[in-house]
């Protein structure tokens, strides 16, 4: 097969392209998508759900770290379960972040469309071909070469958080229209103390794929550190950005308003009144999108290289572009998968989808930290001296960070029960379905693992 | 903290390692600042009109602390990391 016996992945990021490939993928969500959490449970509930789904993601993000900088490959969670917990579950991880990554890209290239087709109203523009344009612009990014992709990603990044950050900056000095605490007391918990708990199943939103960031470990040039420390700098980032954005726009927009709208940071820029700010949200809400479509691209095709690489795929999938060293099928293959996304229509639908995909991703992330806490505990690699080999970042608190994340997502998940209850009993017999699959797959493979030559690591205990 | 490698130089690794640090140090200030002045806004904005939401206060400040608790102490480790292997691996050449 041409795939494997094709050149490695170029090993040229950085940190702040791992921060830029986090933070581009999520922060989109700071711009919409958030404020569906105010309609559940007013703003106690955004703020509830902001600091609830926060916990469990700075966890995550901890958990992402560890295992990404110790197993130092492309498919991210995928391969953690695979190494540590098992084929199904790591085929079913693989499929989850696809799904939760190319659902999101489509969603983002709709509204790149709509934002342009609004900027520009004389010209006509019919929103479904410029999504293609703007997906097969961005899956040409990807194919070129992940550094290409990713240095626009940092710089279309840059430019959105800038421009949160200087929103609220001018709103709290009294420039940025006026804050209206009315508006706090009126939408405080319009559902109770229901609606408030309901309002979890939105949270996720502020900070959906942020573990992604460490999917670009095989690319990395020291990714011992630029996984940990641009995972950790991603994530607090995005707990800056959505509280700036919670803040700005429950005082400026009114919660009936907030809970509904399309562009909540740009609509409070709209309502402050100040043209700066107006300009500076809507090319922020564009660039936002961009970026975002951008890193999905980039990851989910690491995620399907990853599925063919190890056979759960047909091998043709895996193969490595010669001249730019990127996994150029599965990058192509992304294109007609996000656009019968962005064909259905149902976005929201396809959205909570890609929640429940991202969820099921963060009960198995945790676990697959706690399978490797087990299969290589500290004593053991001690005894071996293969500490740095195997671990050279460990997360604090482990395991028990671990299963509290897993509870969390549990928690939230099951939340989803109020308005969404059908997309969750379908997205869970999806992926039970999926997993019974690749279980069954994988026993007609005959798959030869050794951890010294695949890993470079001395066995796990009990192996001996 | 390991130092084999004779060819890296010391001064140059101490000094990209404090900018590592000054990067960490400046996102966690901002994050104590920013979130601490949002959670306490919006709670004591609503909760003065609002006193049944009080009830909920706890669970507030339980998450707030555990958000901001274990951020802190992941970012501590990140930096130990950084400065136990800065040398085998070579970061900064």
């Amino acid at each position: 097969m041409e795939g494997q016996e094709s050149p490695d992945l170029v090993k040229t990021l950085r940190p702040y392209h791992v921060w830029a490939l986090g933070v581009g993928i999520v922060l989109v969500g700071e711009y919409m998508g958030w404020n569906f959490t105010v309609a559940k449970g007013g703003v106690l509930g955004s703020l509830f759900a902001l600091l609830v789904a926060g916990t469990m993601y700075v966890m995550v993000s901890l958990c992402a770290s560890e295992l990404g900088s110790s197993t130092k490959l492309a498919g991210g969670p995928y391969d953690w379960a695979r190494l540590f917990v098992g084929p199904g579950a790591a085929a079913l991880v693989g499929l989850g972040v696809y799904m939760e990554y190319i659902a999101l890209e489509a969603a983002d290239a709709i509204v790149v469309a709509s934002v342009i087709q609004a900027i520009f109203p004389s010209a006509n523009i019919a929103v479904f071909p410029m999504t293609l344009i703007v997906i097969a612009f961005l899956t040409f990014m990807n194919y070129r070469g992940v550094v290409a992709a990713l240095n626009l990603n940092f710089a279309l990044t840059f430019t959105a958080l800038i421009a949160i950050i200087v929103f609220f900056f001018t709103n709290i000095a009294g420039f940025g229209g006026q804050w209206h605490p009315e508006y706090l007391i009126s939408g405080a918990m319009p559902n109770g103390f229901v609606g408030i708990f309901a309002a979890l199943q939105f949270g996720p939103w502020f900070y959906l794929g942020i573990e992604g960031a460490a999917m670009c470990a095989e690319e990395c040039k020291h990714p011992t550190r630029a996984i940990p420390l641009g995972q950790q700098a991603g994530m607090i980032t995005l707990l800056l950005a959505a509280g700036m954005t919670l803040y700005v726009c429950s005082g400026l927009v009114p919660d009936n308003v907030l809970g509904v709208s399309a562009y909540p940071l740009f609509e409070a820029a709209s309502n402050s009144g100040v043209g700066i700010l107006i300009a500076l949200l809507a090319v922020g809400t564009l660039f936002t999108c961009l970026a975002s479509a951008n890193g999905t691209v980039c990851d989910s095709s690491r995620s399907w290289y990853a599925l063919s690489r190890d056979h759960f795929l047909t091998p043709w999938f895996s193969a490595i572009h010669p001249r730019y060293n990127t996994p150029y099928r599965a990058v192509i293959f992304t294109m007609p998968i996000a656009i019968a996304f962005a064909f259905s229509g149902y976005l929201d639908q396809v959205i909570t989808f890609s929640i429940t995909s991202g969820l099921v991703c963060y009960v198995l992330i945790p676990f697959s930290l706690i399978r490797f806490r087990k299969m290589f505990p500290e004593s053991h690699l001690k005894a071996k001296g293969a500490e740095r080999a195997v671990r050279p970042f460990a997360g604090p608190l482990q395991p028990y960070l671990a299963w509290f994340t897993i509870l969390l997502a549990i928690v939230i998940m099951s939340t989803l029960n109020w308005g969404y209850n059908y997309n969750l009993v379908f997205g869970l017999v999806f992926y039970v379905i999926a997993y019974f699959y690749f279980t069954w797959r994988y026993r007609s493979l005959e798959v030869h693992h050794d951890w010294g030559e695949d890993m470079g690591w001395p066995d796990p205990v009990g192996v001996e | 903290m390991e130092e084999n490698n004779t060819n890296i130089d010391p001064v140059r690794y101490a000094s990209k390692l404090k900018a590592d640090a000054g990067v960490v140090i400046l996102l966690l200030a901002i994050l104590y600042f920013s979130e601490s002045f949002i959670t306490y806004n919006i709670l004591s904005t609503v909760l003065a009109e609002v006193p049944e939401a009080a009830k909920l206060l706890p669970v507030y400040i339980l998450f707030f602390v555990l958000l901001i608790g274990i951020e802190t102490a992941g970012c501590l480790r990140v930096y130990g990391s950084i400065k136990e292997h800065m040398y085998s691996f070579e970061y900064y050449d």
